[in-house]
């Protein structure tokens, strides 16, 4: 098994070259470059901006120079482990994207967790009381998050928070050290829109895992031995239902980080998600870079995480 | 001759009546796409003119304008009516495309063996470790916003999930034991995909199919929210629910409830179905295996 | 304070706002006229310090902090400007008029060539006095030759790179290339701030555009700038203008999501927005939210403070035709469009017809009288419409066209497009395709002309309608006029004005230019006028609406009242 993960690991320099080169490229192909984002780029103010202008700036930028050279350098850069300077905000990289990374990551997890904690109990009564009224409605409720797009789901919280209520998480985050109650203000509504999102495939997964169990001959003899119901599903189903659900929580966690960038502007957190929609809009590719490169990393190292563990719990899977 | 389908989807209906309603909404869907100009009163971009030639913004819901008017005063009634129109069109062409494009690479990686599959395996993970979002903005941005854009980056987004689905199902048929005994048997590859292997991945690929018509929809409405989706006068629900979440949600909250309906239905009638389906014809289907 | 001296203390506060303010002395002496400004005004005195901090939203996040060399409001002036002065300024109280920033008073030759500049005794934020020498460091570096200069270098065409002599320390004068009655207009522009010599000389361009690294002399130091957080500064406690500013400091939080900001006002977790600014508060919302809050929330607005206009590209056709070109101008139905977009049933119009010129500083030269007789205004719209068909026929296009339209997805611009469009497609069987895309993208499109026609909008800086012309038909390439479309006789009129110190003249030569744009053949068409709204509590006291939006951007005047009555409604 070590080896199998030290062979997966190598095959992450390959993977990690490809998403740079991919990003890089792409990005050039974008109309408008970081030159026009700075001189032009305000929302709806518009300046004289000359085409000598840009010119100037982006010989200052050195976004002059041919695409290879650009990318060589940035490569070499990275690899002494400097992730650049901001185009847009002419600071280093790293410094903004370490407590932003947290906070998205924070994030991620507690949607996760509470996707999980309501995921399962709803999956498993489905499965318990499979074609039943309840197994109708756990479904439809947890459909319920899927067939919304996060962005309506999100506004129409704060709208009805604001509008209702005349409340709304405090402006201005504060980290979980510094104030855990306020931190958990900021994050609770985002993290519950997220963990909805995720919620009904979580719950399917559980579900039709569940109901493979049961069918599994052990299930059956300890039926037969007159154990209660409740106590085959606790203690024999549940343990074993629950590997997939662990596998898919992984991927999830990955396609997580992902789905924040939008639940992150409008909750208003300075998570990566926001300064990623930035740096796009900036035509930052420094900034892009170094968040691609970094969430990349998390999510092929969870992905390994989540495979290796999938063969220390059921000892049937085998790794070549 | 007419009994046997009939009777299959009464038999259906009864032991997933939720299924039997996600079927129906998609009907419904398909019906409304099709009669849209006989079911709508305008036309999607129709700026609509009273007698005194004032454009009626914002009407609220009532006898003329049974859902109300959106931000420039057109029926959205009309509007939502062919967006059953764009959502399918959205919907099949990424999942006709998709899918089936994504499938037939799946099967090739599981099947062509090392060189191919290490090649394949690898463009996955690199696809899948750059959030979809990002991959989907950037060609957006690239290519220009247009509906066929749109379908185009909803498929460039499915690359990752779809193959690796698709791969560790083949995989997993791959292994089992009468496919193990055929090919000891000295049954050629082409007999072996053809008799075993493609009749199971049907399946999946119906489901997928269902999932991912669902997905597309949902995925259009999120571009539009992030500014790169279909052109603002086409009638996309995603693009209605958005204009109306930009500004317009506390004055006119029916510009944005009713699209928001019209998703929530549809997704959620292509999940019943999709769940349905994935529990009459592969019972044994479970969440996704490690990569061997 | 008691029930009792609340009303007498409003009467009062009444009364003395009624009181004439006292106007700028000015002397005529040999050498020309002198204007001094009396410090410190009345309204110095009635503001109240507040230990507190004054809170905002603002939906921007800046990246670029040295206001000489930058393109754009929100990216740059609107988080800059606090820490700075200008020489001169608009009178925050008052904001048509200017008024001695840094300066003292100025004195005009007879010629109107020279201004000689009287400073007053101020000090830089490490403590150093401001001298002439910064003030002549500072106008050099202005219109410094060769470095970018996107909104600055207008100053170009009035004053020549090291032109100013330093006469004392405290004394600076300035000749001008030419007598202009722009000058001060634009040299009292948010974007001419002065800068201290020892501290910019040292800077290059690209660490000059690094938060903190430029200071001035202004009201405000910036404490940090959190970027996509929040930027934050504090009092200059050591603030030539005694008492000001009212606040011990501001902070600003950054939130990108529209209606996240309205809520934020709603639920008063802000005193204010940025001010009024582009774009997104021009709408009723504000005053919707106003409404909400029964007048907590105070809905601010600049009235005609931005241009929504269509760009037809000459680069290929149907528009390298003037003939189509014409009759896209004259199809257009203004009134409605500006009706639907700008408009709100019971809230009334946040916007304007629109014209050629912006109607500002007391120069109206499109009135809406005249408007009603004009091709292309006039009502009703079949007049218009049968000769657009017929210049339509003539070029060929009986049956219109197909074509892309491109513009910002900025919600009001793709409402404007979405009208547009229809009309079009209504009026001359023109099929636009609408691609609405992000700023950057849709700047780059419009210069490099990939597609048929854009949508763009721009918002006033100066308070004369020169600044219009010169940015759409005076630079050629570039974003505003992209194929440089020229017409003679309008260059002519464009740099005869700048040197027309007769009023009456000037504001012919105006005239003369919209009668030449009103062939309705050049690269502009124009759509609507609209506000530039904001909000604030209705606490806040001595925020007085200026002109545009690119003026009084710095909350030096303003003060917090927690005794002010709720207005009614």
């Amino acid at each position: 098994m070590g080896k199998y993960a030290l062979r997966r690991a190598l095959l992450f320099i390959p993977t990690l070259l490809l998403v740079t080169i991919l990003v890089f490229s792409l990005f050039w192909i974008v109309p408008g470059d970081p030159a026009l984002a700075i001189l032009a780029g305000g929302e709806g103010d518009t300046g004289a901006v000359s085409a000598e202008q840009l010119q100037q700036l982006r010989q200052r930028l050195g976004l002059d120079r041919p695409l290879y050279v650009q990318y060589a350098s940035w490569l070499g850069n990275a690899l002494r482990g400097d992730l650049g300077t901001s185009l847009w905000y002419k600071t280093p990289v790293w410094s903004q994207l370490r407590d932003r990374f947290l906070v998205t990551m924070e994030l991620a997890t507690m949607a996760i967790v509470l996707a999980v904690c309501a995921a399962v109990p709803l999956g498993v009564t489905s499965a318990v009381k499979q074609d039943t009224g309840f197994d109708y409605v756990s479904r439809i409720f947890s459909s319920i998050g899927i067939a919304l797009p996060t962005f309506w789901l999100g506004i129409l919280i704060v709208y009805a928070l604001a509008s209702f209520f005349d409340w709304l998480p405090p402006l201005g985050y504060a980290t979980v050290w510094d104030d855990p109650l306020l931190n958990l203000q900021q994050l609770i509504l985002p993290a519950l829109t997220l963990a909805f999102n995720d919620l009904a495939f979580t719950a399917r997964v559980t579900r039709s895992s569940m109901l493979e169990v049961m069918r599994e001959d052990y299930l059956r003899t300890a039926r037969a031995k007159g154990l209660g119901e409740l106590i085959v599903v606790a203690r024999h189903a549940l343990k074993n239902a629950l590997l997939p659900v662990l596998t898919v929580s992984g991927y999830q966690f990955a396609r997580l980080l992902g789905g924040v960038i939008i639940v992150e502007s409008i909750f208003v957190v300075p998570g990566m998600g926001t300064l990623l929609i930035d740096s796009i809009i900036h035509r930052d590719f420094i900034v892009l870079q170094a968040i691609v490169l970094l969430v990349a990393v998390v999510v092929l190292v969870i992905n390994l995480l989540v495979d290796l563990s999938y063969g220390v719990l059921d000892p049937r899977v085998r790794y070549q | 001759m007419l009994a046997a389908p009939w009777n299959a989807v009464a038999d259906f209906s009864r032991r997933k009546p939720l299924g039997a309603l996600g079927g129906f909404i998609v009907l419904a869907l398909v019906v409304t796409a099709l009669l849209a100009p006989v079911l709508s009163r305008y036309g999607p971009r129709q700026i609509i003119r009273e007698a005194d030639n004032r454009v009626p913004v914002h009407a609220p819901p009532g006898l003329s304008y049974p859902m109300g008017t959106d931000h420039v005063g057109r029926d959205i009634v009309s509007r939502i009516v062919y967006g059953a129109r764009i959502s399918l069109y959205v919907g099949l062409g990424a999942v006709v495309i998709g899918v089936t494009g994504w499938f037939i690479v799946g099967m090739a990686s599981a099947y062509a063996g090392r060189g191919v599959d290490l090649v394949v395996q690898r463009l996955v993970d690199a696809m899948q470790a750059v959030p979809g979002l990002i991959i989907v903005l950037a060609i957006m941005a690239v290519l220009g916003s247009s509906l066929n854009n749109v379908v185009i980056a909803i498929v460039i987004g499915m690359l990752a999930p779809v193959v690796r689905t698709v791969r560790s199902q083949v995989l997993s048929v791959k292994e089992m034991e009468y496919v193990v005994a055929a090919r000891a048997l000295g049954a050629p590859a082409s007999r072996i995909i053809a008799r075993h292997i493609l009749p199971n991945c049907l399946a999946i690929y119906l489901i997928l199919a269902t999932y991912y018509l669902g997905f597309a929809i949902i995925l259009e409405a999120s571009l539009s929210f992030l500014g790169v989706g279909v052109p603002p006068d086409v009638p996309s629900w995603g693009g209605m629910l958005t204009a109306a979440a930009q500004g317009h949600i506390t004055k006119a909250p029916w510009a944005g409830i009713f699209p928001g309906l019209a998703i929530f239905i549809v997704v959620l009638g292509f999940n019943l179905l999709g769940d349905a389906l994935r529990d009459v014809l592969e019972p044994r289907l479970r969440g996704e295996r490690p990569r061997q | 304070m008691t029930r009792g001296v609340l009303p007498v203390a409003v009467l009062l506060l009444m009364t003395i706002a009624v009181i004439p303010r006292p106007s700028a002395a000015q002397t005529s002496t040999p050498e020309g006229q002198t204007f001094t400004f009396p410090w410190p005004p009345d309204w110095v005195a009635r503001g109240k310090y507040q230990k507190m901090i004054l809170k905002g939203v603002t939906g921007f996040n800046p990246g670029q902090w040295d206001v000489h060399a930058c393109g754009t409001l929100p990216d740059c002036l609107m988080p800059s400007s606090p820490q700075f002065n200008g020489l001169v300024y608009h009178d925050p109280v008052n904001p048509d008029r200017i008024v001695c920033d840094l300066c003292e008073s100025w004195t005009v030759s007879r010629d109107g060539k020279t201004y000689t500049f009287r400073l007053r005794q101020a000090q830089w934020h490490d403590g150093q006095p401001v001298t002439a020498e910064d003030i002549k460091f500072s106008l050099d570096r202005i219109v410094e030759p060769g470095a970018i200069r996107v909104r600055t270098g207008v100053m170009r065409a009035f004053y020549e790179y090291g032109a100013a002599q330093v006469i004392d320390d405290r004394t600076v004068r300035v000749p001008l290339r030419f007598a202009s009655p722009l000058f001060l207009e634009n040299l009292a522009s948010e974007y001419m701030k002065m800068y201290p010599k020892h501290v910019a000389k040292g800077l290059s361009p690209e660490d000059a555009q690094k938060p903190g690294k430029l200071i001035g002399s202004g009201p405000w130091k910036l404490k940090e700038f959190k970027p996509n957080i929040s930027i934050e500064y504090v009092r200059n406690t050591n603030y030539f203008k005694k008492g000001l500013p009212y606040f011990d400091g501001m902070s600003f939080t950054i939130v990108r999501d529209y209606n996240r900001r309205l809520a934020a006002m709603q639920v008063g977790q802000a005193h204010t927005t940025e001010g009024p600014t582009i774009g997104t508060y021009g709408s009723e919302d504000p005053m919707r939210i106003q409404r909400e809050t029964k007048g907590r929330v105070r809905a601010v607005y600049i009235p005609e403070a931005v241009q929504t206009y269509m760009v037809l590209h000459m680069n290929k056709p149907p528009f390298q035709d003037a003939r189509v070109r014409r009759a896209v101008f004259l199809a257009v139905d203004r009134h409605e469009l500006t009706k639907i977009v700008r408009c709100a049933e019971g809230f009334g119009c946040f916007g304007s017809i629109g014209t050629f010129l912006p109607n500002k500083g007391g120069k109206i030269i499109e009135p809406p009288e005249e408007l009603a007789q004009v091709k292309g205004w006039r009502k009703p719209k079949d007049a218009d419409l049968a000769e657009a068909k017929a210049l339509m026929a003539a070029a060929g296009y009986p049956n219109g066209f197909k074509a892309m339209l491109n513009l910002g997805n900025v919600p009001l611009v793709v409402k404007s497009g979405e009208v547009l469009a229809e009309q079009l497609r209504r009026g001359l069987g023109i099929d636009l395709t609408i691609e609405a895309v992000d700023r950057a993208t849709q700047v780059d499109r419009i210069m490099r002309r990939t597609h048929h026609a854009s949508l763009d909008s721009s918002g006033v800086i100066i308070l004369d309608p020169a600044d219009y012309l010169n940015q759409h038909f005076l630079v050629t390439s570039g974003q505003k006029n992209p194929d440089g479309w020229q017409h003679p006789k309008l260059t002519e009129l464009i740099q005869a004005q700048a040197k027309e110190p007769d009023p009456g003249k000037r504001l012919r030569m105006f005239k003369d230019a919209v009668e030449i744009l009103r062939g309705g053949e050049s690269h502009v068409v124009p759509l609507s006028w609209g506000f530039s709204g904001g909000m604030m509590d209705y606490r806040l006291q001595n925020f007085h609406v200026p002109g545009s939006e690119q003026i009084v951007k710095h909350f030096e005047h303003v003060w917090w009242d927690p005794d002010a009555p709720l207005p009614k409604p």
